[in-house]
Protein backbone atom coordinates (compact mmCIF):
# COMPACT_ATOMS: atom_id res chain seq x y z
CA UNK A 1 0.00 0.00 0.00
CA UNK A 2 2.97 2.45 0.84
CA UNK A 3 4.76 1.45 -2.21
CA UNK A 4 1.68 2.21 -3.92
CA UNK A 5 1.14 5.43 -2.30
CA UNK A 6 4.77 6.15 -2.88
CA UNK A 7 4.70 5.80 -6.33
CA UNK A 8 1.67 7.88 -6.88
CA UNK A 9 2.95 10.52 -4.87
CA UNK A 10 6.00 10.66 -6.86
CA UNK A 11 3.80 10.91 -9.92
CA UNK A 12 1.63 13.66 -8.47
CA UNK A 13 4.75 15.89 -7.55
CA UNK A 14 6.11 15.34 -11.20
CA UNK A 15 2.84 16.11 -12.84
CA UNK A 16 2.55 19.39 -10.44
CA UNK A 17 6.31 20.24 -11.34
CA UNK A 18 5.73 20.72 -15.16
CA UNK A 19 2.05 22.30 -14.05
CA UNK A 20 4.19 24.77 -12.22
CA UNK A 21 7.57 24.83 -14.64
CA UNK A 22 4.85 26.18 -16.98
CA UNK A 23 2.31 27.55 -15.03
CA UNK A 24 2.62 31.27 -16.72
CA UNK A 25 2.50 29.74 -20.32
CA UNK A 26 -0.24 27.60 -19.29
CA UNK A 27 -2.28 30.50 -18.02
CA UNK A 28 -1.54 32.66 -20.80
CA UNK A 29 -3.00 30.16 -23.10
CA UNK A 30 -6.13 29.83 -21.45
CA UNK A 31 -6.56 33.22 -21.32
CA UNK A 32 -5.43 34.36 -24.96
CA UNK A 33 -6.41 31.67 -26.90
CA UNK A 34 -10.50 32.11 -26.01
CA UNK A 35 -9.94 35.37 -25.93
CA UNK A 36 -8.61 35.45 -29.74
CA UNK A 37 -11.07 32.67 -30.94
CA UNK A 38 -13.95 34.79 -29.64
CA UNK A 39 -12.73 37.97 -30.76
CA UNK A 40 -12.56 36.59 -34.36
CA UNK A 41 -15.98 34.87 -33.68
CA UNK A 42 -17.45 38.41 -33.05
CA UNK A 43 -15.30 40.03 -35.58
CA UNK A 44 -16.89 37.55 -38.23
CA UNK A 45 -20.28 37.60 -37.30
CA UNK A 46 -22.61 39.56 -39.35
CA UNK A 47 -25.70 38.14 -37.72
CA UNK A 48 -28.48 40.75 -36.47
CA UNK A 49 -30.84 40.05 -34.13
CA UNK A 50 -34.49 40.82 -35.19
CA UNK A 51 -36.79 40.72 -31.95
CA UNK A 52 -40.26 41.17 -31.65
CA UNK A 53 -42.71 41.39 -28.02
CA UNK A 54 -46.37 40.40 -28.20
CA UNK A 55 -49.02 40.95 -25.77
CA UNK A 56 -50.74 37.88 -24.71
CA UNK A 57 -53.94 37.40 -22.08
CA UNK A 58 -57.12 35.64 -22.10
CA UNK A 59 -60.33 37.34 -23.26
CA UNK A 60 -62.01 38.73 -20.39
CA UNK A 61 -65.06 37.14 -21.28
CA UNK A 62 -63.99 33.74 -21.14
CA UNK A 63 -63.05 34.63 -17.45
CA UNK A 64 -66.25 36.36 -16.68
CA UNK A 65 -67.75 33.28 -18.05
CA UNK A 66 -66.11 30.93 -15.37
CA UNK A 67 -64.13 29.53 -18.55
CA UNK A 68 -60.34 30.57 -18.00
CA UNK A 69 -59.20 27.70 -16.09
CA UNK A 70 -60.24 25.32 -18.67
CA UNK A 71 -57.16 26.08 -20.52
CA UNK A 72 -54.27 26.42 -18.27
CA UNK A 73 -53.10 27.37 -14.76
CA UNK A 74 -50.11 29.10 -16.11
CA UNK A 75 -49.55 32.68 -17.11
CA UNK A 76 -50.86 33.92 -20.64
CA UNK A 77 -47.41 34.40 -21.98
CA UNK A 78 -46.36 31.26 -20.45
CA UNK A 79 -48.80 29.17 -21.78
CA UNK A 80 -48.45 31.24 -25.28
CA UNK A 81 -45.16 30.09 -24.98
CA UNK A 82 -45.44 26.79 -24.22
CA UNK A 83 -48.05 26.55 -27.13
CA UNK A 84 -45.14 28.18 -29.78
CA UNK A 85 -42.85 25.65 -28.37
CA UNK A 86 -45.37 22.61 -29.44
CA UNK A 87 -45.45 24.71 -32.83
CA UNK A 88 -42.09 25.08 -33.32
CA UNK A 89 -41.86 22.07 -33.07
CA UNK A 90 -43.86 20.94 -35.87
CA UNK A 91 -43.05 20.76 -39.56
CA UNK A 92 -46.48 21.90 -40.27
CA UNK A 93 -46.08 24.95 -38.68
CA UNK A 94 -42.92 26.05 -39.71
CA UNK A 95 -43.25 24.95 -43.10
CA UNK A 96 -46.30 27.80 -43.22
CA UNK A 97 -44.35 30.09 -41.93
CA UNK A 98 -41.28 29.92 -43.82
CA UNK A 99 -43.71 29.64 -47.25
CA UNK A 100 -44.93 32.80 -45.49
CA UNK A 101 -41.01 34.62 -45.35
CA UNK A 102 -38.27 32.63 -47.34
CA UNK A 103 -39.45 32.88 -51.44
CA UNK A 104 -39.11 30.13 -53.09
CA UNK A 105 -39.60 27.54 -49.99
CA UNK A 106 -42.22 25.71 -51.60
CA UNK A 107 -40.14 24.93 -54.78
CA UNK A 108 -37.37 23.64 -52.63
CA UNK A 109 -36.57 19.34 -52.44
CA UNK A 110 -37.17 17.71 -49.21
CA UNK A 111 -34.10 18.01 -47.93
CA UNK A 112 -33.27 21.81 -48.48
CA UNK A 113 -36.55 21.96 -46.89
CA UNK A 114 -35.21 20.07 -43.83
CA UNK A 115 -32.12 22.28 -43.60
CA UNK A 116 -34.11 25.07 -44.22
CA UNK A 117 -36.06 24.27 -41.02
CA UNK A 118 -33.53 22.94 -38.82
CA UNK A 119 -31.74 26.74 -39.50
CA UNK A 120 -34.86 28.33 -38.44
CA UNK A 121 -35.40 26.36 -35.55
CA UNK A 122 -31.41 26.67 -34.55
CA UNK A 123 -32.04 30.81 -35.10
CA UNK A 124 -35.74 31.22 -34.02
CA UNK A 125 -35.75 31.98 -30.16
CA UNK A 126 -38.70 32.74 -27.43
CA UNK A 127 -39.22 33.12 -24.64
CA UNK A 128 -41.62 35.25 -21.83
CA UNK A 129 -41.34 38.73 -19.89
CA UNK A 130 -43.85 38.83 -17.17
CA UNK A 131 -46.95 37.31 -16.70
CA UNK A 132 -48.28 38.90 -20.52
CA UNK A 133 -45.33 39.78 -22.61
CA UNK A 134 -44.26 37.33 -25.46
CA UNK A 135 -40.45 37.83 -26.73
CA UNK A 136 -39.70 36.46 -30.17
CA UNK A 137 -36.59 36.94 -32.07
CA UNK A 138 -34.05 35.70 -34.92
CA UNK A 139 -30.85 35.96 -35.39
CA UNK A 140 -30.47 36.43 -39.33
CA UNK A 141 -27.49 38.26 -41.87
CA UNK A 142 -30.91 39.55 -43.31
CA UNK A 143 -33.17 42.01 -41.04
CA UNK A 144 -35.60 42.02 -43.45
CA UNK A 145 -35.96 38.16 -43.81
CA UNK A 146 -36.15 37.62 -40.23
CA UNK A 147 -38.68 40.57 -39.77
CA UNK A 148 -40.96 38.55 -42.16
CA UNK A 149 -40.22 35.57 -40.15
CA UNK A 150 -41.13 36.86 -37.24
CA UNK A 151 -44.15 38.50 -38.29
CA UNK A 152 -45.02 35.19 -39.90
CA UNK A 153 -45.04 33.83 -36.75
CA UNK A 154 -46.76 35.92 -34.80
CA UNK A 155 -49.77 36.25 -36.80
CA UNK A 156 -49.79 32.13 -37.32
CA UNK A 157 -49.32 31.89 -33.09
CA UNK A 158 -52.04 34.32 -33.48
CA UNK A 159 -54.05 32.21 -35.49
CA UNK A 160 -53.61 29.21 -32.83
CA UNK A 161 -54.09 30.29 -30.03
CA UNK A 162 -57.45 31.61 -31.85
CA UNK A 163 -58.50 28.62 -32.66
CA UNK A 164 -57.25 26.90 -29.70
CA UNK A 165 -59.21 29.19 -27.74
CA UNK A 166 -62.48 28.94 -29.74
CA UNK A 167 -61.83 24.72 -29.18
CA UNK A 168 -61.56 24.98 -25.59
CA UNK A 169 -64.29 27.62 -25.26
CA UNK A 170 -66.86 25.47 -27.81
CA UNK A 171 -65.82 22.34 -26.03
CA UNK A 172 -66.35 24.20 -22.24
CA UNK A 173 -69.77 25.55 -23.58
CA UNK A 174 -70.88 22.10 -24.70
CA UNK A 175 -70.22 20.81 -21.34
CA UNK A 176 -72.09 23.95 -19.44
CA UNK A 177 -75.15 23.25 -22.07
CA UNK A 178 -75.25 19.34 -21.35
CA UNK A 179 -74.77 20.80 -17.03
CA UNK A 180 -77.56 23.21 -17.86
CA UNK A 181 -80.04 20.77 -19.19
CA UNK A 182 -79.31 18.15 -16.64
CA UNK A 183 -79.89 21.17 -13.85
CA UNK A 184 -82.68 22.11 -15.86
CA UNK A 185 -84.08 18.12 -15.81
CA UNK A 186 -83.60 18.23 -11.73
CA UNK A 187 -85.20 21.52 -10.83
CA UNK A 188 -88.08 20.27 -12.91
CA UNK A 189 -88.26 17.21 -11.19
CA UNK A 190 -87.63 18.80 -7.73
CA UNK A 191 -90.77 21.13 -8.70
CA UNK A 192 -92.80 17.67 -9.48
CA UNK A 193 -92.00 16.00 -6.60
CA UNK A 194 -92.82 19.14 -4.36
CA UNK A 195 -96.33 19.90 -6.54
CA UNK A 196 -97.57 16.44 -6.46
CA UNK A 197 -96.72 16.19 -2.79
CA UNK A 198 -98.92 19.36 -2.14
CA UNK A 199 -101.54 18.22 -4.09
CA UNK A 200 -105.39 18.04 -1.97
CA UNK A 201 -102.90 19.06 1.54
CA UNK A 202 -103.93 22.23 2.86
CA UNK A 203 -101.40 25.49 3.46
CA UNK A 204 -101.38 25.14 6.76
CA UNK A 205 -101.11 21.36 6.95
CA UNK A 206 -97.84 21.72 4.30
CA UNK A 207 -96.32 24.49 6.84
CA UNK A 208 -95.99 22.04 8.89
CA UNK A 209 -95.32 19.62 6.99
CA UNK A 210 -91.38 18.24 7.65
CA UNK A 211 -90.91 16.36 4.69
CA UNK A 212 -93.05 19.14 2.31
CA UNK A 213 -90.33 21.85 3.77
CA UNK A 214 -87.53 19.31 2.61
CA UNK A 215 -88.78 18.63 -1.26
CA UNK A 216 -89.25 22.49 -1.20
CA UNK A 217 -85.58 23.48 -0.07
CA UNK A 218 -84.30 20.82 -2.79
CA UNK A 219 -86.50 22.03 -5.27
CA UNK A 220 -85.13 25.84 -4.31
CA UNK A 221 -81.97 24.38 -4.57
CA UNK A 222 -82.13 23.13 -7.82
CA UNK A 223 -83.85 26.12 -9.11
CA UNK A 224 -80.89 28.17 -7.65
CA UNK A 225 -78.31 25.87 -8.93
CA UNK A 226 -80.11 25.46 -12.37
CA UNK A 227 -80.43 29.77 -12.85
CA UNK A 228 -76.37 30.17 -11.80
CA UNK A 229 -75.53 27.53 -14.32
CA UNK A 230 -77.48 28.89 -17.07
CA UNK A 231 -76.26 32.32 -16.46
CA UNK A 232 -72.98 30.92 -16.93
CA UNK A 233 -74.05 29.25 -20.07
CA UNK A 234 -75.13 32.53 -21.48
CA UNK A 235 -72.01 33.89 -20.62
CA UNK A 236 -69.93 31.63 -22.28
CA UNK A 237 -72.05 31.96 -25.41
CA UNK A 238 -71.32 35.60 -25.79
CA UNK A 239 -67.54 34.54 -25.09
CA UNK A 240 -67.39 32.16 -28.00
CA UNK A 241 -69.41 34.44 -30.22
CA UNK A 242 -67.05 37.05 -29.12
CA UNK A 243 -63.51 35.77 -29.51
CA UNK A 244 -62.91 36.60 -33.29
CA UNK A 245 -63.57 40.26 -32.55
CA UNK A 246 -62.02 40.02 -29.02
CA UNK A 247 -58.45 38.36 -30.67
CA UNK A 248 -56.92 41.82 -30.00
CA UNK A 249 -57.28 42.24 -26.93
CA UNK A 250 -56.36 39.12 -26.26
CA UNK A 251 -53.02 38.23 -28.58
CA UNK A 252 -51.69 41.96 -30.22
CA UNK A 253 -48.18 42.83 -31.20
CA UNK A 254 -46.72 45.15 -28.90
CA UNK A 255 -43.50 46.31 -30.50
CA UNK A 256 -43.44 45.36 -34.31
CA UNK A 257 -39.80 42.88 -35.62
CA UNK A 258 -36.62 45.26 -35.13
CA UNK A 259 -33.47 44.77 -35.46
CA UNK A 260 -31.92 44.87 -32.08
CA UNK A 261 -27.99 45.52 -31.05
CA UNK A 262 -26.12 43.07 -30.87
CA UNK A 263 -25.78 41.88 -27.35
CA UNK A 264 -23.17 38.99 -26.31
CA UNK A 265 -24.85 36.43 -24.19
CA UNK A 266 -24.19 32.64 -23.36
CA UNK A 267 -25.83 31.62 -26.74
CA UNK A 268 -24.03 34.37 -29.37
CA UNK A 269 -21.10 32.41 -30.76
CA UNK A 270 -18.14 34.17 -29.89
CA UNK A 271 -19.07 32.61 -25.91
CA UNK A 272 -19.64 29.15 -27.38
CA UNK A 273 -16.40 29.42 -29.57
CA UNK A 274 -14.59 30.82 -26.79
CA UNK A 275 -15.91 27.96 -24.40
CA UNK A 276 -15.05 25.45 -26.62
CA UNK A 277 -11.67 27.28 -26.68
CA UNK A 278 -11.31 27.28 -23.13
CA UNK A 279 -11.93 23.92 -23.18
CA UNK A 280 -9.94 22.26 -25.66
CA UNK A 281 -6.86 23.99 -24.76
CA UNK A 282 -7.50 23.23 -20.77
CA UNK A 283 -7.66 19.95 -22.19
CA UNK A 284 -4.51 20.01 -24.44
CA UNK A 285 -3.17 21.04 -20.85
CA UNK A 286 -3.73 18.24 -19.05
CA UNK A 287 -2.79 15.99 -21.89
CA UNK A 288 0.84 17.81 -21.70
CA UNK A 289 1.23 17.65 -18.19
CA UNK A 290 0.17 14.18 -17.96
CA UNK A 291 2.06 12.71 -21.12
CA UNK A 292 5.23 15.04 -19.59
CA UNK A 293 4.75 14.01 -16.37
CA UNK A 294 4.86 10.10 -16.98
CA UNK A 295 7.52 10.46 -20.50
CA UNK A 296 9.93 12.76 -19.43
CA UNK A 297 12.43 10.57 -17.86
CA UNK A 298 14.62 13.91 -16.50
CA UNK A 299 14.75 13.89 -12.57
CA UNK A 300 12.72 16.52 -10.86
CA UNK A 301 12.31 15.17 -7.37
CA UNK A 302 15.54 13.56 -5.29
CA UNK A 303 12.21 11.30 -4.01
CA UNK A 304 11.91 10.24 -7.16
CA UNK A 305 15.35 8.95 -7.27
CA UNK A 306 14.98 7.35 -3.72
CA UNK A 307 11.32 5.50 -4.55
CA UNK A 308 13.00 4.14 -8.09
CA UNK A 309 16.78 3.47 -7.38
CA UNK A 310 16.54 2.84 -3.57
CA UNK A 311 19.33 5.74 -3.41
CA UNK A 312 18.72 7.49 -0.33
CA UNK A 313 17.96 11.22 -0.76
CA UNK A 314 20.10 13.78 0.84
CA UNK A 315 18.60 16.80 0.18
CA UNK A 316 18.87 19.55 -3.02
CA UNK A 317 21.03 22.36 -3.58
CA UNK A 318 19.37 25.71 -5.50
CA UNK A 319 20.42 26.33 -9.02
CA UNK A 320 23.85 28.42 -9.39
CA UNK A 321 24.82 30.26 -11.93
CA UNK A 322 27.82 28.17 -13.59
CA UNK A 323 27.70 24.11 -11.82
CA UNK A 324 30.77 22.71 -12.55
CA UNK B 1 61.18 5.34 -7.75
CA UNK B 2 57.92 5.54 -8.54
CA UNK B 3 56.71 2.81 -7.07
CA UNK B 4 58.65 4.32 -3.66
CA UNK B 5 57.08 7.49 -4.10
CA UNK B 6 53.82 5.93 -4.28
CA UNK B 7 53.61 3.99 -1.11
CA UNK B 8 51.50 4.83 1.57
CA UNK B 9 53.88 6.46 3.77
CA UNK B 10 55.11 8.59 1.07
CA UNK B 11 51.95 9.99 0.69
CA UNK B 12 51.56 10.92 3.74
CA UNK B 13 55.00 12.18 4.18
CA UNK B 14 53.97 14.83 1.33
CA UNK B 15 50.76 15.34 2.87
CA UNK B 16 52.04 15.87 6.23
CA UNK B 17 54.50 18.30 4.50
CA UNK B 18 52.51 20.35 2.08
CA UNK B 19 49.82 21.02 5.00
CA UNK B 20 52.61 21.84 7.14
CA UNK B 21 54.51 24.25 4.74
CA UNK B 22 58.07 22.59 5.31
CA UNK B 23 59.97 20.23 2.98
CA UNK B 24 58.79 16.20 2.63
CA UNK B 25 60.97 14.07 1.27
CA UNK B 26 59.51 14.09 -1.91
CA UNK B 27 58.80 17.88 -2.09
CA UNK B 28 57.83 20.70 -0.08
CA UNK B 29 55.34 23.56 -0.21
CA UNK B 30 55.90 26.04 -3.09
CA UNK B 31 54.02 28.50 -2.13
CA UNK B 32 53.00 28.40 1.84
CA UNK B 33 51.34 31.40 2.11
CA UNK B 34 49.09 30.95 -1.16
CA UNK B 35 45.12 30.89 -0.16
CA UNK B 36 41.74 29.75 -1.69
CA UNK B 37 39.73 32.05 -3.14
CA UNK B 38 36.00 32.14 -2.03
CA UNK B 39 34.57 30.05 -4.01
CA UNK B 40 30.84 31.78 -5.62
CA UNK B 41 28.81 29.61 -3.95
CA UNK B 42 26.06 31.15 -1.73
CA UNK B 43 24.73 30.35 1.84
CA UNK B 44 21.97 28.71 0.80
CA UNK B 45 23.75 26.19 -1.19
CA UNK B 46 26.59 26.03 1.78
CA UNK B 47 23.75 24.78 4.18
CA UNK B 48 21.68 22.55 1.85
CA UNK B 49 25.17 20.49 1.32
CA UNK B 50 25.63 20.49 5.49
CA UNK B 51 22.56 19.02 5.55
CA UNK B 52 23.20 16.18 2.99
CA UNK B 53 26.32 15.73 5.04
CA UNK B 54 24.51 15.21 8.21
CA UNK B 55 22.21 12.90 6.54
CA UNK B 56 25.53 10.47 5.29
CA UNK B 57 27.22 11.03 8.19
CA UNK B 58 24.81 8.91 10.18
CA UNK B 59 26.74 5.86 8.18
CA UNK B 60 30.12 6.60 7.88
CA UNK B 61 31.79 8.24 10.41
CA UNK B 62 34.73 9.61 8.60
CA UNK B 63 36.63 8.88 5.89
CA UNK B 64 36.90 9.54 1.98
CA UNK B 65 33.55 10.54 0.59
CA UNK B 66 33.42 10.40 -3.40
CA UNK B 67 31.32 12.70 -4.98
CA UNK B 68 30.04 10.89 -8.44
CA UNK B 69 27.50 12.20 -11.35
CA UNK B 70 26.69 10.39 -14.63
CA UNK B 71 27.74 13.19 -16.53
CA UNK B 72 29.64 16.82 -16.61
CA UNK B 73 27.74 20.17 -15.96
CA UNK B 74 25.24 18.25 -13.27
CA UNK B 75 27.24 20.18 -10.39
CA UNK B 76 29.46 17.32 -8.69
CA UNK B 77 31.97 20.31 -8.54
CA UNK B 78 30.16 22.28 -6.87
CA UNK B 79 28.85 20.11 -4.56
CA UNK B 80 32.50 18.86 -3.48
CA UNK B 81 33.35 21.85 -2.67
CA UNK B 82 30.02 22.95 -0.75
CA UNK B 83 30.92 19.24 1.12
CA UNK B 84 34.28 20.01 2.00
CA UNK B 85 33.71 23.93 2.85
CA UNK B 86 30.35 22.55 5.28
CA UNK B 87 32.51 20.37 6.51
CA UNK B 88 35.79 22.40 7.79
CA UNK B 89 32.60 25.06 9.30
CA UNK B 90 31.50 22.15 11.28
CA UNK B 91 34.41 20.14 12.27
CA UNK B 92 37.97 20.74 14.30
CA UNK B 93 39.38 18.48 12.08
CA UNK B 94 41.62 18.94 8.68
CA UNK B 95 39.71 18.81 5.69
CA UNK B 96 41.06 17.81 1.73
CA UNK B 97 39.39 18.56 -0.89
CA UNK B 98 40.96 16.44 -4.01
CA UNK B 99 40.33 17.20 -8.05
CA UNK B 100 40.23 13.86 -9.58
CA UNK B 101 38.78 14.82 -12.53
CA UNK B 102 41.96 15.04 -14.52
CA UNK B 103 40.48 15.63 -18.06
CA UNK B 104 38.51 18.56 -16.71
CA UNK B 105 39.16 19.76 -13.54
CA UNK B 106 37.06 22.15 -11.52
CA UNK B 107 38.31 22.88 -8.36
CA UNK B 108 41.03 25.16 -9.81
CA UNK B 109 38.78 27.27 -11.09
CA UNK B 110 35.97 27.16 -7.94
CA UNK B 111 38.72 28.34 -5.43
CA UNK B 112 40.17 30.83 -7.85
CA UNK B 113 43.89 29.19 -7.93
CA UNK B 114 45.89 27.24 -10.63
CA UNK B 115 45.17 23.68 -11.31
CA UNK B 116 49.09 23.06 -11.83
CA UNK B 117 51.03 22.04 -10.17
CA UNK B 118 48.70 19.60 -8.63
CA UNK B 119 48.14 15.56 -8.21
CA UNK B 120 49.90 14.83 -11.97
CA UNK B 121 52.87 17.31 -11.56
CA UNK B 122 53.63 15.25 -8.21
CA UNK B 123 53.14 11.75 -10.01
CA UNK B 124 54.88 12.81 -13.09
CA UNK B 125 57.36 15.06 -12.76
CA UNK B 126 58.58 14.48 -9.44
CA UNK B 127 57.20 17.87 -8.74
CA UNK B 128 56.61 18.60 -5.02
CA UNK B 129 53.17 17.83 -4.05
CA UNK B 130 51.35 21.36 -3.38
CA UNK B 131 48.08 21.66 -1.64
CA UNK B 132 46.60 25.25 -0.73
CA UNK B 133 44.94 26.19 2.53
CA UNK B 134 42.00 28.38 2.93
CA UNK B 135 38.30 27.91 4.50
CA UNK B 136 37.70 28.83 7.87
CA UNK B 137 40.81 28.70 10.25
CA UNK B 138 42.92 27.33 7.09
CA UNK B 139 41.66 24.07 7.94
CA UNK B 140 40.62 22.96 4.30
CA UNK B 141 43.20 22.09 1.58
CA UNK B 142 42.82 21.97 -2.03
CA UNK B 143 44.51 18.97 -3.86
CA UNK B 144 44.15 20.39 -7.53
CA UNK B 145 44.50 18.12 -10.78
CA UNK B 146 47.42 19.45 -12.45
CA UNK B 147 48.31 19.45 -16.59
CA UNK B 148 48.17 16.15 -18.67
CA UNK B 149 46.97 15.58 -21.59
CA UNK B 150 43.91 12.93 -22.52
CA UNK B 151 46.47 10.05 -23.39
CA UNK B 152 47.99 10.12 -19.47
CA UNK B 153 44.77 9.77 -17.69
CA UNK B 154 43.85 6.79 -17.30
CA UNK B 155 47.28 6.21 -16.43
CA UNK B 156 47.55 8.75 -13.87
CA UNK B 157 44.38 7.44 -12.54
CA UNK B 158 45.27 3.93 -12.15
CA UNK B 159 48.41 5.22 -10.18
CA UNK B 160 46.62 6.98 -7.94
CA UNK B 161 43.91 3.82 -7.28
CA UNK B 162 47.27 1.95 -6.74
CA UNK B 163 49.60 3.98 -4.52
CA UNK B 164 47.33 3.81 -1.42
CA UNK B 165 46.31 7.67 -1.54
CA UNK B 166 43.02 7.16 -0.36
CA UNK B 167 44.94 5.20 2.93
CA UNK B 168 47.14 8.49 3.32
CA UNK B 169 44.32 10.45 3.67
CA UNK B 170 42.46 8.87 5.84
CA UNK B 171 45.39 8.70 8.14
CA UNK B 172 46.49 12.37 7.44
CA UNK B 173 42.91 14.10 7.12
CA UNK B 174 39.96 13.63 8.68
CA UNK B 175 37.40 14.13 5.75
CA UNK B 176 38.44 13.99 2.47
CA UNK B 177 36.10 15.05 -0.53
CA UNK B 178 36.97 13.74 -3.88
CA UNK B 179 35.53 15.28 -6.95
CA UNK B 180 35.26 12.33 -9.50
CA UNK B 181 35.02 12.46 -13.18
CA UNK B 182 31.72 11.78 -14.57
CA UNK B 183 30.98 8.15 -13.76
CA UNK B 184 29.21 7.01 -17.46
CA UNK B 185 32.07 9.13 -19.14
CA UNK B 186 35.15 7.95 -18.00
CA UNK B 187 36.31 4.59 -17.17
CA UNK B 188 38.55 5.26 -13.71
CA UNK B 189 35.02 7.03 -11.68
CA UNK B 190 33.59 3.58 -10.90
CA UNK B 191 37.11 2.16 -9.98
CA UNK B 192 38.43 5.25 -7.73
CA UNK B 193 34.09 5.23 -6.43
CA UNK B 194 34.80 2.15 -5.24
CA UNK B 195 37.82 3.19 -3.20
CA UNK B 196 35.77 5.61 -1.49
CA UNK B 197 33.96 5.31 2.34
CA UNK B 198 31.05 6.52 0.89
CA UNK B 199 29.55 7.75 -2.46
CA UNK B 200 27.50 10.99 -2.94
CA UNK B 201 25.77 11.09 -6.27
CA UNK B 202 24.79 13.90 -7.88
CA UNK B 203 21.84 14.52 -10.58
CA UNK B 204 21.01 18.02 -12.20
CA UNK B 205 16.71 18.76 -11.26
CA UNK B 206 15.19 18.20 -15.30
CA UNK B 207 18.82 17.05 -16.87
CA UNK B 208 19.94 14.13 -15.41
CA UNK B 209 17.89 11.02 -16.88
CA UNK B 210 16.71 8.45 -14.34
CA UNK B 211 17.84 5.60 -16.69
CA UNK B 212 21.69 8.04 -16.28
CA UNK B 213 21.21 7.63 -12.80
CA UNK B 214 20.00 4.43 -12.80
CA UNK B 215 23.38 3.53 -14.73
CA UNK B 216 25.80 5.00 -12.48
CA UNK B 217 24.39 3.41 -9.56
CA UNK B 218 25.26 0.57 -11.25
CA UNK B 219 28.69 1.44 -11.27
CA UNK B 220 29.02 2.15 -7.56
CA UNK B 221 30.42 -0.65 -5.39
CA UNK B 222 26.78 -2.32 -3.76
CA UNK B 223 28.45 -2.19 -0.03
CA UNK B 224 29.47 1.79 -1.05
CA UNK B 225 26.96 3.96 1.29
CA UNK B 226 25.61 6.13 -1.15
CA UNK B 227 23.06 9.19 -0.85
CA UNK B 228 22.03 11.42 -3.82
CA UNK B 229 22.00 14.88 -4.10
CA UNK B 230 19.54 16.81 -6.44
CA UNK B 231 21.35 19.86 -7.66
CA UNK B 232 20.38 23.25 -9.39
CA UNK B 233 16.46 22.86 -8.14
CA UNK B 234 14.09 25.39 -9.96
CA UNK B 235 10.82 23.30 -8.84
CA UNK B 236 8.37 25.95 -8.37
CA UNK B 237 6.19 23.42 -6.76
CA UNK B 238 4.62 25.78 -3.76
CA UNK B 239 6.52 24.60 -0.47
CA UNK B 240 3.25 23.96 1.18
CA UNK B 241 2.00 22.04 -1.53
CA UNK B 242 5.69 19.83 -1.32
CA UNK B 243 4.62 19.67 2.44
CA UNK B 244 0.99 18.37 2.00
CA UNK B 245 2.04 15.51 -0.49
Amino acid sequence: MEGWLGSLIVVVHRWLDVFFEWAMWFLIALIAIPAVTGGVALIGDRSQLVTARVWADRPVLLQAAGLANQWSNGTPSSDADALLTELVGSDWFVDQVLTDSAVGFKILGSDQKAQQRLAMRQSFKHGTIGDHVLQVSYVTDRPAVGSGLLNSVIIRLGDSIETLDSIQTTAAVGLLDSQVAEARATMQKALADATAYAAGKSLTQLLDDAHYLTLQADALAATNYYVSLDRQAHQAHLAQSALPSIRDSTFRVMDPPSVSPKQIDLRSPAIKYSMEALAGVAVLEFVIIYVIGLRDPRVRSGEEVRKKLGVPYLGSTPDLRSAA
Amino acid sequence: MVVTKLGPSSWRDALDGATAGVLAPHGYALKPRESLGQPDLDRIFLERCREAFAKLNRTVGQGVIAVVSPHRSEGRSSVAAGLALSLVQDLERQVLLVDLDLRRPGQGVLFDVNDSPGMVEYLENDAPLRLTAGGMSRRLWLLTAGATTGDHVARMAHLVAHSEFFAACRQSFGWTVVDLPPLLETSEASYLAGLADACVLVGRYRRSSIHALSRAVALIPNDRPTGFVLTGNQSRVPAWINRLI
